[in-house]
């Protein structure tokens, strides 16, 4: 069975480009997100093993979200969707327990090649 | 992808340029294994663009480039002439759809020929492969990678004091040091992030001690896919290699032992005592170049010239108000103004400006490839080339410099026996210069070659036409010298492939002028022929003479008018309908500025002012009510509404606030409104 994906994006074109993707390459989506707050109920409740997390959304940002559900689960895998030109801001993804980084617009291969990656 | 088209393009001419720059100086040292590096580099780089572009063709020749680069690189094949020859070939070809990427397709053809002779090319040459793979295999355990796919530099090269110094401290310790070579995914994004993720894996494993770019330039993203650093320390090999690995977009690394200590001693000593250029120069040199340029749009520069225009208008104004007001405090602010906006003014000019390099730099392959082709020796040098002009200058004189050079070689420099007979040296020696004189930048070039010869011209200027012997008879060797600009006259016997397809020397002369710039030929028959060219800083500035015609003021561009009179109703005489006076024995058609305009005509006076304006070879006087006298304008083109008027090339505004319009003379002159010089009385 393949893994439990967590999407978290403010746009539904993104989130149904990264459902997708992941579909096709055998990930499981546990549920979608709109906001960081919806991402961390939605963490708690389904326990996915991956999260994709955009990092500029509405009602609470990417990196407060990460930082958040890092509390809840220090173990937690959370790969950052970013824009370009958000150097600055994926670092602090990054320090805030991010494992890795994926930017937009993506190649699916790229996408999937992070996820197993961080996966294992 | 589209939008990263244009990126595209703009990195892979100079990828391009690397490519043709390096193996000219191949050519000439076969040895040189730093050219082979960077010229690796960018076809590596080409390839990897290419290929995320999905430009098949592109990146399947750059391939077969690599691959024959790597082997030199390798010592697996000698580069012969012939060799550099396909190289040369396989880089225009690549040039070549690089300039055509729509129509990639109509090229699979030619890709397919090249790329096969690059590749049974390797085939043949290839020189003791076995004794090559061996030792590969007894020296590198840790390499699994494919070998030779991408360049990783020497560290220990790049060391400084203070690290060398750390090393040395390192391994007194009882530390080890490493060399990780890490390659990223082509195309990666934020690539800056990606190696901090990897300092990040490394911490707790020892200490970074150099990188390669700096660690500067790696957190500027100042790199292309690859990056080295040097650790020391003491870490857990394949606990480390799994946390680089186990990072997205990491497309290989290795990891190096450097274990022998005295291995790593001597290499710091070697490192020190080779301070001189070699690999680790050119890295400088281009880690230098990379740090003092930022790219930027030109539409922006364009913005920008526009805006401070644009301020440099309203200053003008500003400053004239003030003087009125006769506010001593406001004056003296006013004056500081006037500075500053003028040294902004400058700055910002001097951004449009690009070095005359850019042009140049194709110069040397193209004059090479020439030479070859008519069997000619000769030698092209170069000088001025960090002369500075706006860019829009430079983007046009390629052509017409491609023509002089071509003229040059093809008929200037003589052939090598025939230089030898007349006591020559064996190779021709073409120059080409560029220098700042005033507002004007000249540019020459210069052969001692044949020269012209002038009853050559003379000859052929009769039979084509373009002279009567009587005319002839008056002009003197240097007025014959220029005929050859006149449009219809090429100087070669036969057409060559060449040059000589028809077009000649007018050409040019046309291309110039149109530049608002000049063109001289200087030539002594048997010891060669100087082509001087003349040209403006920028045209976004220029220099006119303000005349008033009737309520009307209008800005005629100075290089335009030939000169300024005043003339009398009674010299006034009426030809055909129209009005002529003879300026120094010749007809000089006379017309009212404003009638050319489509306006009413002026009224009576005295005298007349009037202005000689010439464009290419048509003269004709233009009575105005007033000359005003000169100014510098920035011009500002007119919206895409009145772009069309023939006569007008744009319009500015005044210190005062009026808009007034500049006159484009070419235009209003072959216009037919007014009848102009010689051609159009005799009809």
């Amino acid at each position: 069975m393949g893994k439990r994906v967590l999407i978290t994006d403010d746009t539904a074109f993104m989130r149904m480009t990264l459902r997708n993707v992941l579909e096709k390459n055998g990930y499981e989506i546990a549920a979608e997100a709109e906001d960081g707050l919806q991402a961390i109920e939605k963490y708690k409740a389904t326990k996915p093993d991956l999260v994709t997390m955009d990092i500029t959304m509405p009602n609470m940002d990417g990196i407060t979200a990460i930082k958040k559900i890092m509390e809840i689960d220090p173990e937690a895998k959370i790969i950052v969707v970013s824009a370009m030109g958000q150097k600055a801001l994926v670092i602090e993804a990054l320090n805030s327990g991010a494992r890795d980084f994926i930017v937009k617009p993506f190649q699916p291969d790229r996408i999937v090649e992070a996820l197993q990656k961080v996966g294992g | 992808m589209e939008e990263y088209k244009d990126l595209f393009l703009a990195e892979a001419q100079e990828y391009i340029q690397t490519l043709n720059d390096c193996l000219l100086r191949l050519e000439k040292n076969p040895d040189n294994s730093d050219y082979l590096a960077e010229m690796f580099r960018a076809a590596h780089s080409l390839k990897g663009m290419a290929g995320t572009m999905g430009y098949e063709a592109i990146s399947s020749l750059t391939h077969e480039l690599e691959n024959m680069l790597d082997k030199l690189r390798s010592r697996r094949l000698q580069a012969t002439t012939s060799l550099i020859n396909l190289l040369f070939s396989a880089v225009d070809m690549i040039h070549e759809m690089v300039d055509n990427l729509d129509e990639l397709d109509k090229y699979s053809a030619q890709v397919e020929s090249i790329a096969g002779k690059l590749a049974s090319w390797s085939e043949e040459g290839a020189v003791r492969p076995g004794d090559r793979s061996a030792a590969k295999d007894s020296a590198a355990r840790d390499k699994e990678e494919e070998p030779g796919t991408t360049i990783y530099p020497d560290v220990f090269s790049e060391l400084g004091e203070f690290e060398k110094e750390t090393l040395k401290q390192a391994l007194a310790r009882g530390e080890e040091a490493y060399q990780l070579d890490v390659e990223l995914r082509e195309g990666s994004l934020l690539k800056s992030v990606r190696a901090y993720m990897v300092l990040k894996a490394v911490e707790g494993h020892g200490e970074i001690i150099a990188a390669i770019p700096s660690l500067q330039d790696l957190e500027e993203e100042r790199f292309e896919n690859t990056f080295s650093l040097l650790l020391v320390g003491k870490p857990r090999l394949q606990e480390l290699r799994h946390a680089i690995e186990s990072i997205a977009e990491i497309a290989g690394l290795t990891i190096t032992p450097l274990a022998e200590k005295a291995a790593v001693k001597e290499a710091v000593k070697e490192a020190a005592a080779e301070k001189a250029p070699g690999a680790s120069g050119v890295q400088a040199a281009i880690a230098h170049k990379m740090e003092k340029t930022v790219r930027v749009e030109t539409a922006k520069l364009d913005n920008l010239v526009n805006l401070v225009g644009e301020l440099i208008i309203n200053r003008t104004r500003v400053v004239e108000l003030g003087k009125k007001s006769g506010d001593e405090l406001l004056e003296n602010s006013l004056e500081q103004l006037e500075r500053i906006s003028t040294d902004l003014q400058n700055a910002v000019m001097k951004l449009r400006m690009v070095p005359i390099k850019q042009v140049f730099d194709r110069f040397p392959r193209m004059v090479r490839d020439l030479s070859v082709e008519k069997g000619k020796e000769v030698e092209l040098t170069i000088s001025g080339e960090e002369t500075e002009l706006d860019r829009t200058i430079v983007n046009q004189i390629g052509d017409p410099l491609v023509h002089l050079l071509r003229n040059a070689v093809d008929h200037g420099i003589e052939s090598a026996e025939e230089r030898e007979r007349l006591g020559k040296d064996r190779v021709g020696k073409i120059h080409l210069e560029a220098h700042h004189e005033g507002s004007l930048v000249v540019v020459s070039v210069k052969d001692d070659g044949a020269g012209f010869n002038p009853e050559k011209i003379a000859k052929k200027a009769l039979a084509k036409g373009l002279v009567t012997s009587e005319e002839l008879e008056k002009m003197d060797k240097e007025e014959i010298t220029q005929l050859i600009f006149q449009s219809g006259f090429s100087t070669s016997d036969q057409v060559t492939d060449i040059s000589g397809r028809g077009v000649g020397m007018d050409v040019v002369k046309t291309a110039i002028e149109a530049l608002k710039g000049s063109v001289e030929v200087k030539s002594e028959p048997g010891k060669g022929t100087e082509v001087i060219l003349r040209l403006p800083l920028t045209l976004a500035i220029i220099r006119t003479l303000l005349v008033r015609a009737g309520s009307e003021i209008y800005a005629i561009p100075i290089e335009a008018i030939r000169e300024n009179l005043y003339v009398e109703p009674k010299d006034i005489k009426t030809i055909q309908r129209g009005q002529v006076i003879t300026l120094r024995e010749e007809v000089l058609p006379l017309h009212s500025l404003q009638e050319a305009l489509g306006m009413s005509k002026s009224k009576e006076q005295e005298e007349y002012p009037v202005v000689v304006v010439k464009a290419g070879n048509k003269t004709a006087g233009l009575i105005v009510d007033e000359m005003l006298g000169q100014q510098e304008i920035v011009i500002k083109s007119l919206s895409n509404f009145v772009n069309n008027i023939k006569g007008i090339a744009g319009a500015t505004v005044l210190g005062d606030g009026r808009v007034t319009l500049i006159l484009d003379v070419a235009g209003l002159l072959e216009d037919g409104r007014v009848s102009v010089g010689k051609e159009s009385v005799n009809n």
